[in-house]
């Protein structure tokens, strides 16, 4: 894996006026669900290539339990079984052949965090794959580049 | 609210009372198994087979005691989690809001509400005449549990926080339902001279009914109000309210940046609260 790449926090989660129950009021993301760093390689157990991602006051791992989402995939989401968080993300590499196209694996990864957000959850906040796909944004060619580079 | 003597007394009597149960279920484990024979030894001896037909429902109370106390300690939760909670609320409070030459710091306060289910809100129990349809004791409320300063602590105000999130009440209820960290600035100033629309637009935004203002129409009510989700380990916990008499007490920025900070202890430090 390399190093965790610092994100920039404040910027993901910009206030926005949102009216609620008649009410004007000024919104932010939960401080939880905003990533603090993401990192990419492969992870030895699986041999797969991971991206992982950093929240406020989690160690490497995360304090919860993680469920996988479209385990047959070529992308698998790891999410927090309480929170319903994207902790990780793993690549077959095979199947989505990284070596000849790097929009592809972002691309696919996108599709699959979409699905995800669409998904009925429980508290409902799709806000909160919105930012991690943000995150993917920020760092996304620094993470292929790992990639390509570690296949 | 939890740090002050009384709960603390309480956590000592019930760790003190789970030690004492857990030594009880030691000794009759190892009388239990004893030989008759042993009466003749000693007065120890005889002491132990005078003991032994008790042995059994010894070994059961005392067991289920061990249970108790360990349970109603770990309720209470361990006071210097509480008093390091406290600490860290009052130096919120010196950072997050805007003060005014020779303004009270009570006028800005910061509070950590609870999510709990019926059996804490003994006093909802008690007054059973209050019941309505949807708010019963067991429907879901958020409670305070600890508040920075040393004044206003007998607060008893709790808010509506059910499994239908939309009926969650209070900035502080739609924190909680919306899992967002949620601000309302500049509020009408309310009083007792207050006509209904100002009322009505302060119930509105503040998401409680207007009832609940006019019975708190002789206190002085926040114009500002910030609420934050609390996780523990993944689970909402709680939420930390920061409420100020000034309509533009709150800085904003500022919470957004204590809030990283505050979320990070006190998902520690509630953990082992828990």
């Amino acid at each position: 894996m390399s190093t965790w790449l610092r994100l920039n926090r404040h910027k993901m989660n910009r206030p926005l006026r949102r009216r609620i129950k008649g009410a004007e009021v000024t919104v932010f993301l939960s401080p939880y669900d905003v990533p603090e760093a993401v990192r990419g390689g492969v992870d030895m157990s699986t041999g797969r290539f991971t991206i992982q991602f950093k929240y406020l006051g989690c160690s490497e791992d995360p304090d919860e339990p993680l469920d996988a989402e479209a385990e047959d995939g070529p992308v698998v989401l790891r999410v927090g079984r309480n929170s319903h968080r994207l902790y990780r993300i793993e690549l077959d590499t095979e199947s989505l052949g990284v070596d000849r196209v790097e929009i592809r694996v972002l691309k696919a990864v996108d599709d699959a965090i979409d699905d995800l957000s669409k998904r009925r959850q429980r508290p409902p906040n799709r806000g909160r794959y919105d930012v991690t796909r943000q995150a993917l944004v920020e760092r996304g060619h620094d993470l292929v580049r790992e990639l390509v580079g570690g296949v | 609210m939890r740090p002050n003597g009384w709960w603390t007394t309480a956590f000592w009597c019930c760790k003190t009372m789970q030690w004492i149960a857990g030594t009880g279920l030691v000794l009759f484990a190892i009388i239990q198994p004893m030989d008759e024979s042993l009466k003749n030894l000693s007065i120890v001896g005889e002491l132990i087979a005078a003991l032994r037909p008790f042995s059994r429902p010894a070994v059961v109370a005392f067991g289920a005691g061990v249970v108790l106390f360990k349970y109603l300690a770990h309720l209470i939760g361990p006071p210097w989690v509480w008093a390091a909670i406290h600490a860290i609320f009052d130096e919120v409070r010196e950072r997050a809001f805007k003060y005014k030459d020779g303004e009270p710091v009570h006028h800005h306060r910061v509070t950590l509400f609870e999510h709990v289910h019926f059996w804490r809100i003994w006093r909802l129990w008690l007054c059973f005449w209050q019941w309505k349809v949807g708010r019963f004791p067991w429907s879901g409320w958020l409670v305070p549990s600890a508040r920075s300063g040393h004044t206003t602590k007998s607060c008893s105000t709790w808010f509506l926080a059910p499994d239908d999130a939309d009926r969650a009440e209070g900035v502080v209820g739609q924190a909680w339902a919306t899992n967002s960290q949620i601000l309302v600035d500049k509020l009408p100033e309310v009083s007792e001279s207050s006509s209904s629309t100002v009322i009505a637009e302060y119930a509105t935004r503040t998401f409680v009914s207007q009832d609940w203002v006019k019975d708190r129409l002789g206190k002085p009510l926040p114009r500002s109000l910030c609420g934050v989700p609390i996780e523990v380990e993944g689970r909402i916990w709680g939420v930390l309210v920061l409420d100020s008499r000034a309509e533009d007490g709150i800085k904003s920025q500022k919470v957004t940046d204590l809030v990283d900070f505050v979320g990070i202890v006190l998902r520690h430090l509630l953990r082992r609260a828990k």
